[in-house]
């Protein structure tokens, strides 16, 4: 296995008009790693969740914040750092939020548990924000 | 995202084209939800859709909710590949009535 080296950090305002350009960042940096559509389209889904997620439950309304997001690859497995400074969640929250599922909401996270093979949350008291680390390993011969 | 708005027949088609996400979402839900209201059937034609999240497909079960609690004829017309890969990632595909052209809802 190759050392790990990033392959996009992009910063970006925490709205929900942001996401099409982060989308379009997510897509060439993957295409870039030699991915398939078939390949970058679930993942490109998994990272607009986890974005969107911050954007609606993580900062207030009238509150104005940043996201970082950071790709890693090793040859085998993409990891997906994505960084916010918005008040800390607790992972119990988190699972809370999957449970509304009424009105297909909670499907963001659903989505994400689906399509990565980890996904871990964590408050860094540090930097005072919430890190989300998802990892997906690629499958030999696709 | 765009949205038009047409009829056909017995039913109001919403035909959408583009990305349906956090931005553009609620503007598919009002629409969806403002076309039953005035009592509509409504078809939502999704060929052109080439992106779909979870927004978008929760504004799709809200119209599916609404439309079955006042016993409205609601159906999905032409679901584009990537919007049936996430609705299949949604196990929504076999819980949302859906066609693969208009005429076949008149038929």
């Amino acid at each position: 296995m190759n050392p790990a080296h990033r392959i996009l950090e992009s910063k970006f305002p925490a709205k929900a008009e942001a996401l099409h350009d982060l989308r379009c960042q997510l897509r060439n940096a993957l295409f870039n790693i030699n991915l398939s559509s078939h390949q970058v389209d679930p993942l490109i889904l998994a990272v607009n969740e986890a974005c969107t997620n911050i954007i609606e439950h993580g900062y207030a309304p009238e509150q104005s914040g940043e996201i970082i997001l950071e790709i890693f690859f090793d040859g085998a497995t993409i990891t997906f750092q994505i960084t916010d400074f918005a008040n800390p969640i607790s992972n119990t929250e988190i699972l809370l939020c999957n449970s509304d599922d009424t009105q297909g909401k909670g499907l963001g996270i659903h989505f994400m548990l689906e399509i990565m093979d980890l996904v871990t949350f964590s408050k860094d008291l540090a930097f005072h924000g919430n890190r989300l680390i998802m990892k997906k390993q690629l499958e030999e011969n696709s | 995202m765009d949205i038009e708005i047409s009829p056909h027949g017995h039913c109001t088609v919403i035909n959408v084209s583009g990305e349906v996400d956090l931005f553009y979402s609620s503007k598919l839900r009002e629409a969806i939800i403002n076309q039953l209201d005035q009592g509509h059937n409504v078809a939502v034609e999704l060929s052109k859709v080439n992106y779909i999240d979870s927004s978008g497909v929760a504004s799709l079960v809200e119209g599916f909710q609404f439309a079955k609690a006042k016993n409205q004829p609601f159906t999905l017309v032409a679901i584009s590949p990537p919007v049936m890969q996430v609705l299949q990632l949604a196990r929504l595909d076999q819980v949302i009535p859906h066609v693969n052209a208009i005429e076949e809802i008149q038929a």
